[in-house]
């Protein structure tokens, strides 16, 4: 199983987290397509421990149980 | 002269004396304001050599020339003095309003000078200057200190509490009871004056040179802060604790005094968490179109914050997951008058020193220090903050606490200052702005988790070395313009170097260029440093504690990497125009005026 988690005013599309049966080929993409996330709303994703800029990491394909943490736009300090 | 009052107060406690000295127009214009040109003072007036706490110092409180303006969060000050903790310069920064009516009462600046002889309160309302007895209110609370002095809508407090009295070197100078000039031991700085409290009215304006450009300009940053998604949605509905998460994902959330990355819980102590349970509204400072402070309520406070920071330093840091007792100690920090991010990394060394066998002699009173226990934070930060029993031990931060038993190495600190909440083995440009920031490990010198956690403004893999030295330069001379002008560091992520120079320029009549503001920045960090190597700072003393050069992180998304401190500095030496010691060359000097 995929584990996806999601943070602050992204939890409005899916709550704290959610489980994806794994199927060959899917990508971050899918996921994020699946859950009706707008892409322009997440600007951190960071898959298995490893994180780019979203446009690349869309991209990335996903294995059998990895862990995917989707964040929208923030800051702090 | 527009954006400046063009006064300065000038107060000396030991013979009592009031002045008010006219603002050298040309100096503020090379020095900006704020921290650039209180350092300029400071640096002009002291022996950076002398004892901190000693009548010597002096401790100015200045504005920037935005400050009091209607620009986008122009109500912040600065604390400039000599440090008591790191013995570097001390530049603590704080918002709410206390700044912005100092300059509606008609000044820069004030420059307090020697010490009282009994306990005094100074209060102002604009050309009356009072020195006025605060026998009564040594003592007090923050809370109870404001409530006393603050009689009208326009009036504004800033104040010490029992901790800055008792000299510890982690005290805080508070106003506006919640806005704390948190860092650098500046609270002791005032209570060694034995200057319980500043007390502002006024109702003047800022004049502006151009005040349509400035409402033009004005309308753009609010709709630019406004259309950013982190400064427009992001901050005013999670605040800076949003950041719980991401940092902890990214395993470089410091947990049980830096051991680890990851901290189990952090779910508990996030700002999602926060919202949803103790949120009672946003709390902005004066003038401020974010609004990323909060103002929340548990069971037994209700008050400002916390800050990511202090969620940090109480929870992972102490390996604490009781949200509600953080608040708590939040609060205690604020009444009390304390720095939260010093005091709870102090609390975390503390706990670090007692799982290490080396505290079997102390008596815990029932309130182990030990990580996870929640019971213990609340109970040690108030006899941290009285210097009550152990808490005697810890008043002067972890450095000093570590040292006395052999073991300096567990102080997370760089030059006794103790770093924030983000560990720079798996953020190498960060790790670098920690080890070369002027005031020893601060977060807000030049904030490199903005590109290489939240790709803002653009993305940089947190782990590489490739040009880290020159955004973490570039990063702190911005800063240093920002802290200086009086307006939130936190426009910058709205914001950039050119809308900075539109704003200024509008607001004082001048022509600069983005390339100006860089290079005014420039010139005020490479004056700090001069002051740190005039007070005696070694140049080996821009490095980082030993366990984050050495021990590799032992788990999690940054596991096996350490930071690469000796791979980084040479660069962004060479970048400054500071030879390989880190001593700024004549060239460089005299290409910055200084
Ligand atoms: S963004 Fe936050 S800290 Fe900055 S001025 Fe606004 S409320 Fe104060």
């Amino acid at each position: 199983m995929i584990t996806v988690k999601l943070y602050s005013a992204i939890r409005k599309y899916g709550g704290k987290e959610v489980m994806f049966e794994y199927k060959k080929n899917l990508r971050v993409r899918d996921i994020v397509e699946e859950l009706k996330i707008p892409i322009k709303e997440i600007s951190i994703i960071i898959l298995d421990h490893f994180d780019s800029t979203p446009d690349i990491m869309l991209d990335h394909e996903v294995k059998e149980s990895s862990l995917i943490h989707l964040f929208p736009p923030m800051a702090g300090g | 002269m527009f954006g400046y009052m063009g006064k300065l107060l000038r107060i000396n406690l030991t013979d009592q004396s009031v002045k008010v000295e006219d603002l050298d127009f040309e100096l503020a214009k090379k020095y900006v304001g704020g921290r650039g040109l209180g350092t300029k003072i400071l640096f002009d007036e002291i022996d950076p050599k002398i004892d901190a706490l000693s009548p010597e110092n002096k401790l100015i409180f200045i504005n920037g020339p935005l400050t009091g303006t209607p620009t986008p969060t122009g109500g912040r000050y600065m604390v400039v003095t000599k440090s008591p903790l790191s013995g570097t310069i001390a530049s603590s920064n704080s918002g709410g309003t206390w700044g912005a009516r100092l300059k509606y009462a008609g000044y820069d600046g004030i420059i307090v000078e020697g010490k009282a002889k009994n306990p005094i309160y100074i209060n102002i309302n604009e050309d009356v200057v009072e020195l006025l007895d605060a026998k009564d209110l040594w003592g007090k609370t923050v809370g109870d200190t404001t409530d006393i002095l603050k009689d009208t809508k326009k009036t504004n407090v800033l104040t010490i509490g029992p901790a800055g009295e008792k000299l510890s070197k982690i005290a805080a100078i508070m106003n506006d009871k919640d806005r704390a000039a948190g860092r650098s031991g500046v609270g002791a700085v005032m209570g060694s004056k034995l200057l319980k409290a500043i007390v502002v009215t006024g109702n003047l304006k800022v004049s502006l040179a151009d005040p349509d450009s400035v409402k033009a300009y004005v309308k753009d940053a609010n709709l630019k802060i406004k259309e950013n998604p982190v400064t427009g949605q992001g901050l005013p509905a999670y605040g800076t604790a949003v950041l719980v998460n991401v940092i902890n994902a990214n395993g470089i959330l410091p947990t049980n005094n830096f051991q680890e990355g990851v901290f189990a819980n952090a779910e508990d102590i996030s700002g999602e968490t926060l919202a949803e349970k103790y949120l009672v509204r946003k709390d902005p400072c004066h003038r401020c179109t974010i609004g990323c402070g909060r103002y929340t309520k548990t069971d037994k406070v209700e008050g400002g914050g916390p800050e990511y920071e202090t969620i940090w330093a109480f929870g992972a840091d102490c390996g604490v997951k009781n949200l509600e007792t953080i608040i708590e100690a939040n609060w205690w920090c604020n009444q009390l008058g304390i720095d939260t991010i010093s005091a709870g990394s102090t609390l975390a060394a503390a706990m670090e020193l007692k799982q290490k066998g080396l505290l079997d002699h102390i008596d815990f009173e029932g309130h182990d220090l030990e990580f996870g226990n929640d019971d213990a934070i609340v109970y040690w930060t108030k006899k941290l903050a009285n210097r009550e029993g152990f808490g005697d031990e810890m008043a002067d931060g972890s450095y000093r606490l570590c040292n006395r038993y052999g073991r300096a190495d567990l102080s997370m600190t760089v030059k006794k200052l103790e770093i924030p909440a983000y560990d720079p083995r798996g953020v190498q440009g960060h790790g670098l702005n920690y080890a070369t920031s002027n005031r020893g490990g601060c977060h807000v010198r030049g904030y490199m988790i903005s590109p290489e956690i939240l790709g803002l403004p653009t993305k940089l893999e947190r782990l590489d070395l490739k040009d880290k030295p020159f955004w973490t330069k570039t990063f702190q001379d911005l800063t240093a313009f920002i802290d200086s002008i009086g307006l939130c560091l936190f426009t910058s992520f709205a914001l950039g170097a050119a809308e900075y120079a539109d704003i200024y320029n509008s607001v004082v009549g001048t022509k600069w260029t983005a390339d100006d503001v860089l290079k005014a920045g420039e010139r005020i960090y490479t004056l700090e440093k001069q002051f740190n190597l005039a007070a005696g700072i070694l140049p080996e003393e821009d490095t980082l504690p030993p366990r984050l050069l050495i021990e590799p992180m032992p788990s999690g998304p940054t596991e096996g990497h350490v930071h690469h401190l000796d791979q980084l500095l040479p660069e962004y030496y060479d970048l400054r125009g500071w030879d390989s010691e880190g001593i700024p060359t004549a060239e460089k000097l005299k290409d910055l005026g200084l």
